[in-house]
């Protein structure tokens, strides 16, 4: 029953693991801001200082650091962090602004905040739906979808099927 | 499944190495300023817990106690001339007799002979005799100050001021300028007062300065573009005869709590608290052992930043100015006031339903590579395998017993509680009695409510306040032990004798809704008999 918050030691053991996947997740979440990002990055892991959860793997470790770096972004975002335009605006911004340094991660980024831990999960860390399910809390089918309607928006922006 | 160009842009998005320092470093210090307002918070928590006990037995506690609180109370420095005792309490008795009035003098009251008006701000009406005497006034000979701006900090493995300065400018804030800053050079601090009681050290501190951009955050928002300003404690070292003691936790931060209740009031501004003439800054360490400080003159460094709080009221982005306080104290006259005493073991017995939670059987031989965390109750680390479950179990305490000793300070008195298990119980049984039994604090048969226990597993200890002058007033003190079970886990009930399995667990299943965080409910059972009468002191 005791409550015991993670050592500096811990966190910095975790964090040389972990913060490369967790600055990726936090950049899409922030269309490519570093400096949000960062801010999110750090977050994240006061938010792991503070949880008592025992990680069984690196795997779990990541898995939830992930969706905790997503839940972050996302409140960061409602909570008016920063004065970002609403999602789909920032989308057409992003999209107006033509073909970028890279278009697929730009268009990853545009994608709603709901699909893109889905859509990093699976394309990116290789997470099949039901362990993304069981890392998102969501049911199976409800992250089929996430990953269809983010595939489908995805080839829209892309207008590349066969590479998707 | 991984898509390769998916994968490709995104192996793109990387944290250059140096920022992946800087990111650390940073995390770790907003991580350490964390712990330290979780530590305030903790204490503050206890103070008004015990403040809110009284507050509800007010109305009679006050009244059976006030006779004899009448031959104790001393009037303020300020008010002792003009007011005569005897006059006001004619009033408060003449007062005590209407309900409604009672009932809102009883909150005045209890203010009154609290002795944590001391730590949560002093209201100069009023006054505790012990604290009084136990507040320590350095005087002007044996402290020195010294400011110094950021760029005159010396760089440290953790930070430089180029780090520092980068941190202002992601934060959209101009680049340090010393003619911005300058006027913190004129600043005047001083250490106010001091506190040691044997176990804690309160500093108080004061600022000469323009105290309204200090408040912006405290009694105000802080809005863009106008200055707001912090003052933290950086580090604190103190030496007794020329050792170096460690310091573990502190708590610190502004004090504005005297002005807090004020700050809705019509026609209240911040330009009221100019009033001041500066700010009050405090640090509260709480010693592990007691006494926390052998006896001696300590020789006392304290190093307080100064924060922007537009960049950051908290973390090391926000230093704008160093002020290091060096001053003398003697912890003779504390360590005195400490009165220790063992009682005689206090046997328990009868039943209680117990929740045990188990987090998992030791492994013997663990892989060094393992990232299980977890740790013992006695704080070391080890390493488990996955097995995890609640059960409420019905426990018989015959064999348990505690050995209460009694500290009484001039801050309050402190009842630690080592105990004995009996032998059949088993590690999570222990931590699990241990995690569950509170105390109702009963003084004079009045109910004061429960207490939070402090200190390490191995010791609980309760902090009882009620300082020694009036402690003579009181007739008894005792400990009603209670046992705390979960009764509802994420709304499902828990039957007792039913095992509830979470090695599967649901906090990775919960992880996007909770973030980790479990929903209970608790039930509280009285452990009939086994009340701890706590001896007082001999007059």
């Amino acid at each position: 029953m005791r409550s015991l918050w993670r050592t500096n030691k811990e966190i910095t053991e975790i964090y040389r693991r972990q913060v490369k996947t967790v600055f990726r997740v936090c950049m899409l979440f922030f269309y490519g801001n570093a400096s949000d990002a960062e801010d999110a990055v750090q977050a994240t892991f006061l938010k792991l200082m503070k949880d008592e959860t025992r990680f069984r793997s690196t795997e779990h470790e990541r898995a939830w650091l992930i969706v905790t770096a997503g839940n972050v972004c996302k409140d960061m975002r409602k909570s008016g962090w920063r004065t970002l335009v609403e999602l789909d605006e920032d989308a057409l911004l992003l999209r107006q602004a033509g073909p970028g340094p890279d278009e697929t991660l730009q268009s990853v980024m545009a994608l709603p905040g709901k699909y893109k831990t889905a859509v990093f999960l699976h394309y990116y860390e290789g997470y099949s739906a039901k362990e993304i399910a069981r890392c998102m809390g969501k049911a199976e089918p409800t992250v089929r979808r996430y990953l269809a309607a983010g595939r489908a928006l995805l080839r829209q922006a892309l207008k590349e099927e066969e590479s998707l | 499944m991984k898509n390769e160009r998916i994968a490709a842009s995104f192996d793109k998005v990387t944290l250059p190495a140096d920022r992946e320092d800087a990111l650390l470093c940073r995390i770790l210090h907003a991580a350490d300023a964390e712990r330290a307002v979780s530590e305030r918070e903790k204490h503050m928590n206890t103070q008004r817990k015990i403040h809110h006990i009284q507050e509800r037995n007010g109305a009679v506690a006050a009244s059976e106690r006030s006779a004899a609180q009448r031959q104790t109370r001393v009037k303020r420095r300020a008010l002792r001339v003009l007011v005569p005792v005897a006059a006001m309490l004619l009033v408060l008795a003449a007062l005590f007799c209407i309900p409604s009035v009672a009932k809102a003098i009883s909150g005045w009251f209890n203010d009154f002979f609290r002795v944590q008006r001391y730590m949560e701000g002093r209201n100069e009406t009023e006054v505790n005799p012990d604290i009084e005497r136990a507040v320590q006034t350095v005087g002007p000979e044996a402290q020195t100050y010294e400011i110094t701006l950021l760029p005159d900090i010396p760089a440290t493995e953790h930070y430089s001021y180029e780090d520092i300065d980068k941190l202002r400018v992601e934060a959209g804030q101009p680049a340090f300028s010393e003619a911005d800053w300058a006027w913190l050079r004129e600043m005047k601090p001083r250490v106010d007062e001091l506190l040691y009681d044997g176990k804690n050290l309160i500093v108080r501190l004061f600022y000469e300065t323009d105290p309204v951009p200090f408040t912006r955050g405290y009694l105000t928002g802080i809005q863009a573009g106008e200055l707001a300003c912090d003052i933290l404690c950086f580090n604190c070292t103190l030496s007794v005869n020329g050792e170096k003691k460690p310091v573990g936790g502190y708590a610190h931060g502004l004090d504005f709590s005297k002005w807090y209740d004020k700050r809705d009031e019509p026609g209240f501004s911040v330009e009221d608290v100019r009033s001041d003439g500066g700010v009050y800054a405090e640090v509260i360490i709480d010693f592990p052992d007691s006494p926390g400080l052998p006896d001696g003159v300590c020789e006392a460094e304290f190093v307080m930043s100064v924060q922007d709080a537009q960049v950051d009221d908290m973390g090391i982005g926000g230093v704008v100015a160093l002020v290091t306080h060096r001053f003398r104290f003697d912890t003779t006259a504390g360590n005195a006031q400490v009165e220790s005493r063992a009682l005689d073991a206090c046997a328990f017995s009868g039943e209680a339903v117990v929740t045990v939670q188990h987090y998992g059987n030791l492994l013997e031989n663990p892989d060094e590579n393992a990232e299980r965390r977890t740790y013992d109750m006695r704080g070391n680390r080890i390493e488990l395998d996955g097995e995890q479950w609640l059960e409420n179990r019905l426990l018989s305490f015959d064999g348990f017993s505690v050995t209460p000793v009694i500290n009484v300070r001039s801050t309050g008195v402190h009842v630690t509680l080592p105990y004995q298990c009996p032998e059949s119980w088993d590690y999570d049984t222990e931590t699990a009695v241990m995690g569950s039994l509170v105390y109702e604090l009963i003084v004079d048969g009045v109910s004061q409510g429960e207490l939070l226990s402090q200190g390490n597993t191995e010791a609980p200890t309760l902090e009882i306040s009620l300082t020694p002058t009036e402690l003579k007033q009181v007739k008894s003190i005792v400990l009603r032990p209670y046992v705390n079970r979960i009764s509802l886990w994420e709304g499902t009930p828990m039957v007792t004798g039913v095992r509830m399995d979470l090695s599967a667990g649901p906090t990775e299943a919960e992880l996007e809704n909770t973030q980790g965080s479990t929903e209970v409910e608790f039930e509280k059972t009285l452990l009939p008999g086994c009340d701890i009468v706590v001896t007082l002191p001999a007059e």
